[in-house]
């Protein structure tokens, strides 16, 4: 059973967050949580809408699994917007390919999610960003936390 | 680079499958190659699935499977997500090229459209077979149709 501190860290993390400069090197925003902790749900997701404002080009985000590896268990991140969706997954210990979605300004979103039972302490970043790659600000729900 | 033949054929591949309703015995099956150029990590299939009343009753959720047809590639495993208004889940087949498909996934949504996509986790071209019902609160099979939004 997921508790309200969970949600509450995934929430803080992001908001503290927001100023990292991290390996990504491009997130604006950056939250760190525990996807399946109880480790008995294979379809455990992690969901949240992002609010990207006027100006906006693209939506982009990385994950990196932070969870000692094991076999057939990968951490992806979605993101998803009208009629387009891509996805990357870290693998290794490293953090995914970055990825993006070019749906301009409007409501994104953005899931972390696994391939099998098992629970993974994940990170993810994203941003929302112009034409020119530079970030136009997020403002991030969580939705689900799972 | 995706080309028209490979996205018509999952399109005609929806339809048939659709055409293969007969009675209450269902065949919303679709089957298509998910980055057959094997070159895109990133490829997913996305499309719109539109569940209503057809007289069997409403809507209570959408239930979905994905069985990966292609061999095991170790760290190449296929998955099916579903999202409604807020909601979120996905299944993986553990086990690629054997005859059994993954456990079910399914999102209590009601009436309405939900979206279902196709993924996977590294390169490499990857034949599936998608299943998708709409479901009244007794498992039975209602209103159920699907339009095709993304094809990698």
């Amino acid at each position: 059973m997921k508790t309200p501190s969970i949600k509450k860290a995934f929430i803080g993390a992001s908001i503290l967050a927001a100023s990292l400069y991290t390996s990504l090197a491009m997130a604006y925003g950056i939250g760190s949580a525990v996807l399946d902790s109880a480790g008995n749900n294979a379809s455990a997701t992690d969901l949240a809408s992002v609010n990207c404002p006027d100006g906006t080009d693209h939506f982009s985000a990385a994950v990196l699994d932070t969870s000692s590896q094991v076999a057939g268990l990968l951490v992806s991140v979605h993101i998803y917007k009208d009629t387009q969706m891509t996805t990357a997954t870290s693998t290794n210990g490293n953090w995914s390919d970055i990825v993006s979605v070019y749906g301009g300004a409007g409501t994104y979103y953005l899931s972390v999610r696994k391939t099998n039972v098992g629970a993974r302490n994940f990170t993810v970043g994203w941003d929302c960003r112009d034409s020119n790659n530079v970030s136009t600000g997020t403002d991030l729900q969580v939705l689900q936390i799972q | 680079m995706k080309n028209t033949y490979l996205k018509n054929g999952f399109i005609t591949a929806l339809i048939l499958a659709v055409i293969g309703y007969s009675g209450h015995t269902l065949a919303h099956s679709a089957g298509a190659t998910i980055d057959s150029a094997g070159n895109n990590a990133s490829a997913t299939d996305l499309a719109q699935v539109i569940c209503y009343d057809d007289g069997d009753g409403p809507t209570d959720h959408l239930y979905v499977t994905i069985q990966d047809n292609s061999p095991p590639v170790s760290g190449l495993l296929l998955s099916a997500q579903v999202y409604k208004d807020g909601h979120m889940t996905n299944v993986t087949d553990t086990v690629s090229g054997d005859a059994n498909s993954s456990p079910s996934a399914k999102i209590s949504g009601g009436d309405g459209v939900y979206y279902l996509s196709v993924s996977k986790t590294a390169t490499g071209a990857r034949d599936f077979t998608v299943t998708y019902h709409c479901q009244t609160a007794a498992d039975v099979h209602t209103g159920t149709d699907i339009t095709v939004l993304q094809v990698q």
